[in-house]
Formats: structure tokens, C-alpha cells, sequence
């Protein structure tokens, strides 16, 4: 199957998937997304000919024929439990395939709106050019909106998890999310994918996240689905002033992830920060494309991206920092550093800086190296065998990312994560 | 406990070790000396199993063990402890995981179950105290920003933590002030016993005021050209190495 036949399918289920649509079908949720379902008449899946899909394609996935979901499945909560993040306290909102299936209850100025609640609201693409926004828009079953009341300190994190459900066939789901965070609020988001069952799944996530004056928000997305599940991810932060958002992104299994994160900083004294790791191994495949975009002066960006390659895994980092002409007196950070462990593993890094305001700093940097050798020595030499001693240091590597995170109670799961994915066990 | 015999090893094509024999026996001290790039700190090297070098000739017997058959962590597990003259900084590990993983590793060799949490903090304490290091220092990475002086006792500390059967010091001293040295001296002084041994390598004799050798050895291009006791290190300080490169080249 290639992707052009896939596509060609894809347009072809639209009418069973307006069926489905629990006679909804003439909604003008649904009406709008039949729009963005004619246009993909006009659009392809990307190949290596597109400039931003160089080094990424979702061939492979496409190939195993992920059909589209029309309808939400039943969780087994047992087997979610059992596969969840122990030892945290969050408010769960969970959805099913992309649809919402239940939520905790909301904390004080917290509100949560749904299409599937009889709420209006939806997630347009904001790149009408791009694939994967018009097929999610245009086979989103449902659309979720987060809400945070101005001044409102949520105390715990409001965790989205989504599961996909690939018990008897690969799936393809969208997922369609807002959030809105209002003035001087402060809010931690953890989004994770979990998907059941054997066969492959693909997610297609849309995210659009509004910070208002002077509000907080920390976003982590825990990507830790295993090797059949794939993701593409579209978020776009928009901040206002003297706001800060840090997003950090763990992707630590998956067949093929694609996330596009851009941040806007569209007021002045606003702060983004952008952290990454990822840890691959046989054949795994992750890109990261980040792009911050510096609109008004006195805003500052903090970006760093680590990776470990392993097997024949291969990774992609693209960067780009635009400081318009308003932009002055702009601090922009970018770095991304890798540790290849293989001969085979592969990563391609691009940092794209495009400056037009004159009063500015600016820096950026990438590294690509293997573990040194007078470190892996020096352990060996108290001791700790080759394999442990690698790992150790693969640990140390990781670490500074996990560190920064802040949900301290997050930090042993990613420890673990780590370490099982590394075999090594420090205890 | 240690003797090597006849020891050639090279870089490269290079020979730097041209025949070193060497015996120690539990208990003793014994002092390296000699002047800068005659091999000292290869021979540690070679010792302690980096793989840069090629063994061309010779045989080390390690408490019965051949040595040179052995990988670098199995020769720590088995009891050899190198103090580096340059200890690399390790970001991101701290030096209490390390030491766990160190000392679960060498029971693990040995047979035994892992050190239990308290035991290990208890030691981890006492340890850090005989060298006079913070334990604040504990929850850093390994050498990481520390200075030429901590980054010295923090290796006596570690070969305190292992308690290894041999000991070999390379440079410890350089770079310390007295104070520092005193210190060091005195941790190591503390490990001596009657079952375990110290090879001290040093550039100046005033170390070995503080731990007293038992053998002073020269070593020089390659070879230990003189031996003696701890008179020789006194008569080397105030002589230098010239009279001994005089005596030699007749023989050349
Ligand atoms: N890895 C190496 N590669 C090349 N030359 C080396 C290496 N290690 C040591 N040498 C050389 O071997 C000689 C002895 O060095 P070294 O053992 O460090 O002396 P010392 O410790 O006595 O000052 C020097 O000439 C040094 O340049
Ligand atoms: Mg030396």
C-alpha cells in the first residue's frame, strides 16, 4: 500500500465515518470537517522531497493500513490502571480512541468542555497546507476543551491520557484538544498515549494552547507507547504577556514519532521553554521539529533537546528561532546534544535561526558523539562492567532532562523508564 | 601478592616498559619514583588493564591470578585499586550511585547479596570522614567542579570505600598543599594492614614522610634502575636523578 493508495482509502471511508457519526452527521462540527475532508483531495502524504520531511516518513506505518476510528471503544480500566503512572496524584481526563470517556472531578476553575458533551467547540488546522491537520479536523470524532479561570493555581496536574485501542486491528485516531489558560493561572498538563493490543496504532494529535498574561503552564508529554505505536503531533502555544510555558517531551518508545511544537511569543516579557529526550533503540524513529517564534521585544526562549540512538534507531532534530524586527533585546537559547551508542544509529540535526531585529542574543549549538572512552574506563576500573558502565553514563546523559522537569514524583518513572529501556538496573 | 616479571609494553610501536620486575608482598609499601615520561604512569595503566597499550613480553601474577588476562573491573573486583593521577569528571553520576554500584558489583563477583541501604550509608559516612571530604559531596557527580585537592582525596576515598588488596597511588601527591597531603597520607595510613599492600608512585620524596615505604624503587626510561629503602627517596631529594642517569650510561 502506498501512502497515495492510503490517502485515496482514507477519502473513500469518509461517508461510512459521517455515518457513524450517531446522527450527528449534519452538525456543524461535522459539516466543517466534511470541508476539510474534500480538501484532501488536493493533498498528499509527504515525502523526503518536502523540505520539513526530509528525513521522516510514516511509509511504514501507512503500510500496515491503520484504519480510522469512527467511534470510541470501552477502556478496560483494570489493564489502564495496571499500565499507569503509580505514584502521582493527577486529575485524569481520559479519552477513548480520541474521544472522551470520563473525567475526574474538576478542580475549583477548572472546566471542561467536549462536542461529544453538546459543547461548540473544535480545533482548526492553523497550517491549511498540512496533511495531518486536515485529517484530523476532518475525522475528529470529538473535540476536547480544557479551561483554566484567570488567577486559578490548580494544585495538582490535569492529566490527558489517551487510549487507543488496537486489539483486533491497527487503528489510525485523532485527537482534537484546546486549552485555555487564563490570567495569572498556573497549571501542570502530563499527556500520554496509551494504546491496548497488538496492532499498530497511529495518533494524530492537534493541540492548541492559549496562555494568557502572566499565567503558568508546564506541559509534559510522556510518549512511551511501545514499538507499534506511532504519533504525529501538532502543538501550537500561543502566549500573551509576561507568560511562561515550558513543554517537555519524553519519547522513550514508539515506531515512528513526528512532533511539531510551536511556540508563538506574541506579547512582550513572555518566556518559552522547550526540553527533549529521546531514547531510541532497533528501529525506532523520532523527530522533534520545534519552532519558536519571537514577535515582540524582551521575550526569552530556553530550548535543549537530548537524544540517545541506539540499534538502527534514527532521529531527527529541527529548530528553528525566529526573531522578528519588533523582537529586540531577544534571548534565544537552542541546544541540542546526542549520544550515538551504535554504528548504526543515525540523527540528523538542523538548527535554523532566521534574526532580523539587530538587538539580540542568540545562541545555539549541536553535538553528536559516542560515550568517551576515559569515563567508561575510570568506571570499569572500580569495578563496574562495560554494560553498566555505558549505561551509567547513557543515565547521567539522560538525567539533566528529567531533572528539569518538575513533577517530582514523575522523576522515578522516568528513572525506571530509563533504566528498563537500558536493561540496567541501579539499585 | 603482586609480581611481575620481565614487563614490556608499548604504544603504538613504542616500547615504554622494557623489562620491569617488581615483587610486593602483603603488608609492604613500596615507593616508584623517577622523573617525568619514564613510564610511570603506564605501568599503572597496564596495571590496572587499559587497553592502549600492547604487552609484548612479561607476566604479572596477581595473588596467584594472571593478571593480564583479566578485565580492568574484574582486576578491581579481584582487589586492585588505581588512584588516578588524573581522575576524569563524570557529569550527571554521583558519586554515592557509583560507589553502590562499585561495591554491589565486587559482592556480586564475590558471591554476596548487595550492601543493605544502611550498611552502606553507614560505611559511605565514615569513609567520607576519614578523608576529610563533605558530605555534602556525596549527592554530586563525580568529580564534577571539584578541585585538583578534592578530586584526589575523593580517590582515596573511593579505594577506602573498595578496600582493595593492592593499592596504587599515581601522583596523589602532586598538586596538594601540606594540609592535603596529610590528609591523604592519613586515610591511607589508616587502610594499612598486614594482608594488604601500597604501591606509591610519586615525584617527591616529601609524600613519603608521611607514608613510610618499605621499598624505594627508580624507575627510568622503562626500567627500575636502582632499588633501596626509604633512604634512597631522601638521597634522590637531595641529589636529583642526575647521578643515577651517570651510573647508568657507562653500562649503556
Ligand atoms: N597512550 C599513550 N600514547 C602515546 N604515548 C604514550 C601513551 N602513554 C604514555 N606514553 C608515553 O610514554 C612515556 C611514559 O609516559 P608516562 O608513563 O606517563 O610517564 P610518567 O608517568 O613516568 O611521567 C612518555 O614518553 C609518554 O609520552
Ligand atoms: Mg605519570
Amino acid at each position: 500500500m502506498t501512502p497515495k493508495e492510503y490517502k485515496d482509502q482514507l477519502i473513500g471511508q469518509y461517508t461510512e465515518f459521517k455515518a457513524a457519526q450517531n446522527g450527528r452527521a449534519n452538525s456543524d462540527f461535522q459539516k466543517q470537517g466534511e470541508q476539510f475532508a474534500q480538501s484532501l483531495g488536493q493533498l498528499d502524504f509527504p515525502t523526503k522531497r518536502h523540505e520539513e520531511w526530509k528525513y521522516t516518513t510514516l511509509d511504514r506505518v501507512l503500510k500496515k493500513w491503520p484504519k480510522p476510528v469512527f467511534k470510541s471503544a470501552p477502556i478496560d480500566h483494570f489493564w489502564l490502571a495496571q499500565n499507569g503512572i503509580s505514584g502521582i496524584q493527577t486529575v485524569k481526563v481520559i479519552l477513548a480512541n480520541g474521544i472522551l470517556d470520563r473525567f475526574d472531578k474538576l478542580p475549583a476553575g477548572v472546566t471542561l468542555e467536549a462536542y461529544s458533551l453538546g459543547n461548540q467547540v473544535e480545533v482548526a488546522p492553523t497550517d491549511a497546507t498540512d496533511i495531518f491537520e486536515n485529517i484530523n479536523r476532518a475525522f475528529a470524532v470529538d473535540s476536547i476543551k480544557i479551561k483554566v479561570a484567570a488567577n486559578t493555581v490548580v494544585p495538582i496536574p490535569i492529566k490527558i491520557v489517551n487510549v487507543l485501542d488496537a486489539t483486533h486491528e491497527a487503528v489510525f485516531a485523532q485527537r482534537n484538544v484546546e486549552i485555555e489558560v487564563g490570567k495569572n493561572a498556573e497549571v501542570t498538563f502530563i499527556e500520554r498515549q496509551i494504546t491496548k493490543g497488538p496492532n499498530t496504532s497511529l495518533a494524530n494529535g492537534l493541540t492548541h494552547i492559549k496562555v494568557d498574561n502572566n499565567a503558568q503552564v508546564k506541559h509534559l508529554v510522556l510518549q512511551n507507547d511501545g514499538d507499534n505505536a506511532s504519533q504525529v503531533n501538532r502543538t501550537y502555544v500561543d502566549q500573551n504577556r509576561d507568560s511562561v510555558y515550558s513543554n517537555y517531551v519524553f519519547s522513550l518508545s514508539g515506531e515512528v514519532i513526528r512532533n511539531n511544537l510551536r511556540i508563538s511569543l506574541n506579547a512582550e516579557n513572555t518566556v518559552g521553554n522547550m526540553y527533549g529526550l529521546y531514547l531510541l533503540d532497533g528501529k525506532e524513529h523520532v523527530d522533534n521539529h520545534t519552532v519558536v517564534d519571537h514577535r515582540l521585544p524582551n521575550c526569552e526562549s530556553n530550548e535543549l533537546y537530548k537524544g540517545v540512538l541506539n540499534g538502527y534507531s534514527t532521529g531527527v532534530f529541527n529548530g528553528k528561532i525566529f526573531v522578528r524586527q519588533d523582537a529586540q533585546k531577544t534571548n534565544a537559547y537552542q541546544q541540542n546534544r546526542n549520544l550515538l551508542i551504535s554504528d548504526h544509529a543515525t540523527i540528523n540535526t538542523k538548527p535554523q535561526l532566521e534574526i532580523w531585529a539587530d538587538d539580540v542574543k542568540c545562541s545555539h549549538g549541536c553535538t553528536v558523539g559516542q560515550l568517551d572512552e576515559e569515563q567508561l574506563f575510570y568506571l570499569r576500573s572500580r569495578g563496574i562492567d562495560t554494560n553498566s558502565a555505558r549505561a551509567l553514563m547513557i543515565y547521567a546523559f539522560a538525567s539533566e532532562i528529567v531533572e528539569k522537569q518538575p513533577v517530582e514524583a514523575l522523576k522515578e518513572y522516568l528513572f525506571n523508564a530509563i533504566s528498563k529501556k537500558l536493561a540496567f538496573n541501579l539499585e | 601478592m603482586l609480581s611481575i616479571k620481565d614487563l614490556h609494553a608499548s604504544v603504538e610501536g613504542n616500547e615504554i616498559l622494557k623489562g620491569i620486575n617488581l615483587e610486593v608482598k602483603p603488608g609492604e609499601v613500596h615507593a616508584i619514583m623517577g622523573p617525568n615520561g619514564s613510564g610511570k604512569s603506564t605501568l599503572a595503566s597496564v596495571l590496572a588493564g587499559r587497553d592502549d597499550y600492547e604487552i609484548s613480553q612479561g607476566s604479572v601474577q596477581f595473588d596467584g591470578i594472571d593478571l593480564l588476562e583479566l578485565s580492568p573491573e574484574e582486576r578491581s573486583r579481584e582487589g586492585l585499586f588505581l588512584a588516578f593521577q588524573y581522575p576524569v569528571e563524570i557529569p550527571g553520576v554521583s558519586n554515592t550511585n557509583f560507589m553502590k554500584a562499585c561495591i554491589n558489583a565486587k559482592r556480586k563477583h564475590h558471591g554476596q547479596d548487595p550492601m543493605k541501604p544502611h550498611e552502606f550509608l553507614k560505611m559511605i559516612k565514615e569513609k567520607a570522614a576519614l578523608v576529610d571530604l563533605d558530605p555534602q559531596f556525596l549527592h554530586r557527580s563525580v568529580n564534577e567542579g571539584f578541585s585538583g585537592g578534592e578530586k584526589k582525596r575523593n580517590e582515596i576515598f573511593q579505594m577506602a570505600m573498595l578496600e582493595p588488596k593492592l593499592g596504587i597511588l599515581d601522583e596523589t601527591d602532586s598538586g596538594l598543599d601540606i594540609d592535603a597531603l596529610k590528609v591523604v597520607s592519613n586515610g591511607v595510613n589508616a587502610l594499612r594492614n598486614e594482608k594488604n599492600a601500597f604501591v606509591v608512585i610519586t615525584h617527591y620524596q616529601r609524600l613519603l614522610n608521611y607514608i613510610v615505604p618499605d621499598f624505594v624503587h627508580v624507575l627510568y626510561k622503562g626500567k627500575i634502575v636502582k632499588s633501596g629503602d626509604k633512604s634512597l627517596a631522601l638521597e634522590l631529594e637531595e641529589k636529583g636523578y642526575d647521578w643515577i642517569k651517570e651510573e647508568l650510561t657507562p653500562a649503556q
